[in-house]
């Protein structure tokens, strides 16, 4: 579905060009949960932004190709960019308390794909959006369509991100550090809303974190990222039981074991030379 | 209700404080309105005996307490120089003055919302260059200059309206109108200029905010972002600083007034200060204060309404 190929991202910072991602390449099945781990510059972000075509109109450079399906999105002018986000593709968040416009309505941004992609009549959308609030498993969708942000959780703000991502039922949903503003059981819920997600419409997920706890509950797959290069690529599980870079095993190491105490953990900790 | 009782309590003790203090100040400035009816060559004697009878001789409290009695009850006095109602005098004034007030508010929205709009989306582009350029140089103009320039450019050289050639409203309400855009706009451009300097950096701070990059991300184009997400946010300032330019707006339809000939509060207002006419004067102020403190009870709420976190 999704295909990265050779992908650099540069940027002008005082009228230096710097380098945030250098030449990286992976695919994406349909369906499938990537994860993509490292620290913060990375290059993780920037590579989520890019593909979701939000570094446009920006001083950004970005070389090699991003394909979804056949389309190849670095191409596409920014008319057309416009047709496939939200639509094909959706993202969400690290900060649930400011991703969402403060001043309108939550039924309102949720239905504002919608407004933008389909012909639906009123209410139809209304009916939709509902859908999407249930979706995300959110309780009293028809009393939330009237509501402000203010006056929503910082759990229930993420999932009326997700309701406003998945309205429109994209094939790929990013996910840019979707949990890290949360505590740690509505963590744990947003994993598996998303999850559940993933399966009732097939909808693949690029996950992007640098809680590798998260990553290894949620992602089949994962690239680990640092300095803007891929270090390394494979199943989840495997790399997690062996790590073959330094880096990867540093990261492991500094998973709180104690959050979660499973023997699995535990088991990984003590793996990871600790 | 709780909200309408405090707003409402307010407003009284306001207009109490400013009529107290119109009263006071007229008893500091010099000028003897008794002196100023019967004229310079006048005696003393007679003089005295006008004041009797206007009843300036009683204690200040006494004069005050019967004024506001009068006024409650909807009786604002006598002219002193004109013999008439003050109620007649100013009756048909004041929405003259508060029309082209409004005419002037109106050209400020209508200014200054595209043109900022215009200048965020262009941000550092030429138009937006242009436009801080024009802003700077019409902020420092005063309105009555360039209601002069108006008169002179429209009204001498294109002859597009005739200066002082004012149209009453129960003449032809369109001509009326007509006839208050000029003056609506030279009252309208500086302030436009200082909304539009305000509205744009307003506008620019909330582009930086994460929630432009969620719409950005739905597929929104930069117009739409611009006016469906941004613009409500970015608003809450310029309803300020509107809210506290209203009484300068008024102030600043006194002048003009004068400059296109418009018989509004303005000429009123001050051929009575020169003439000692408190009643009127007295009158006209705590008028125009009510005006301001209701519209700002109005500002108040469009700011409740505009954004759900505040609490008015």
């Amino acid at each position: 579905m999704l295909k990265v190929e050779n992908l650099s991202i540069y940027f002008e910072d005082n009228g230096k060009i710097q380098e945030a991602v250098r030449d990286i390449s992976f695919q994406m099945q349909d369906r499938e949960i990537l994860g993509i781990v490292g620290e913060s510059g990375s290059g993780k972000t920037m590579t989520a932004l890019t593909i979701a075509g939000l570094t446009k109109e920006h001083e950004i450079l970005e070389r090699g190709s991003i394909l979804l399906d056949d389309t190849d999105l670095l191409k596409l002018p920014s008319a057309e960019m416009r047709k496939i986000q939200g639509k094909d593709i959706s993202m969400i968040f690290q900060e649930p308390m400011t991703a969402l416009n403060p001043t309108m309505k939550i039924g309102k941004q949720v239905e504002e794909a919608l407004i933008l992609h389909t012909v639906l009549s009123k209410t139809e959308r209304r009916k939709t959006v509902i859908r999407a609030l249930e979706d995300a498993e959110l309780d009293h969708p028809d009393l939330l369509y009237g509501k402000y942000p203010h006056e929503l959780s910082g759990g229930m703000r993420q999932r009326v991100m997700i309701a406003a991502a998945i309205v429109c039922k994209p094939k790929l949903l990013i996910a840019d550090e979707p949990t890290t503003a949360l505590d740690v059981g509505t963590q744990e819920s947003i994993l598996k809303l998303l999850k559940k997600l993933n399966r009732k419409y097939d909808m693949g997920i690029l996950f992007i974190s640098h809680n590798l706890r998260a990553v290894n509950e949620l992602c089949s797959r994962v690239l680990v990222m640092k300095d803007g290069v891929i270090l390394e690529e494979g199943i989840t599980r495997e790399i997690f039981e062996n790590p073959r870079t330094e880096y990867t095993k540093e990261l492991i190491a500094a998973i709180p074991g104690h959050t979660r105490s499973t023997a699995f953990y535990e088991l990984l900790c003590a793996e990871a030379g600790e | 209700m709780k909200f309408v009782i405090r707003k409402l309590s307010g407003l009284i003790i306001t207009l109490l404080i400013v009529s107290i203090l119109a009263f006071l100040a007229f008893e500091v400035i010099p000028g003897d309105p008794a002196r100023s009816i019967l004229g310079t060559e006048a005696t003393e004697s007679k003089v005295q005996a006008l004041r009797e009878e206007m009843g300036l001789n009683r204690p200040l409290p006494q004069r005050y307490g019967r004024w506001v009695k009068d006024f409650v009850g909807g009786d604002m006095g006598i002219s002193y120089s004109y013999q008439t109602p003050v109620r007649e005098m100013i009756g048909d004034k004041i929405p003259i003055t508060l029309t082209l007030t409004a005419i002037a508010f109106l050209f400020i929205l209508l200014f200054s919302t595209p043109i900022s709009i215009l200048c965020v989306r262009y941000e550092n582009k030429f138009i937006d260059k242009l436009f801080t350029i024009l802003n700077q140089i019409t902020m420092s103009v005063p309105p009555f200059f360039i209601g002069i320039i108006f008169t002179v450019l429209f009204g001498l050289v294109f002859r597009l309206f005739t200066p002082g050639g004012y149209v009453s409203y129960e003449e032809s309400v369109s001509g009326f109108f007509k006839y208050l855009i000029l003056p609506g706009i030279a009252i309208a451009l500086p302030k436009a200029a200082m909304t539009i300097k305000l509205f744009r950096n307003s506008l620019l701070a909330e582009m930086r905010q994460d929630y432009v990059r969620t719409a950005q991300s739905r597929g929104n184009n930069p117009w739409r972002v611009l006016v469906r997400h941004v613009l409500r946010n970015g608003i809450s300032p310029v309803v300020t600083f509107l809210g506290m330019a209203i009484a300068d707006m008024i102030a600043n339809s006194i002048v003009i007034e004068q400059v296109f000939g418009i018989p509004g509060l303005g000429r009123t207002l001050i051929s009575s200060i020169s003439k000692r006419d408190y009643p009127v004067v007295e009158a006209i102020i705590v008028l125009i204060a009510a005006v301001i403190l209701v519209v700002n009870v109005l500002v108040d709420l469009l700011y409740q309404k505009l954004d759900r976190r505040i609490e008015v």
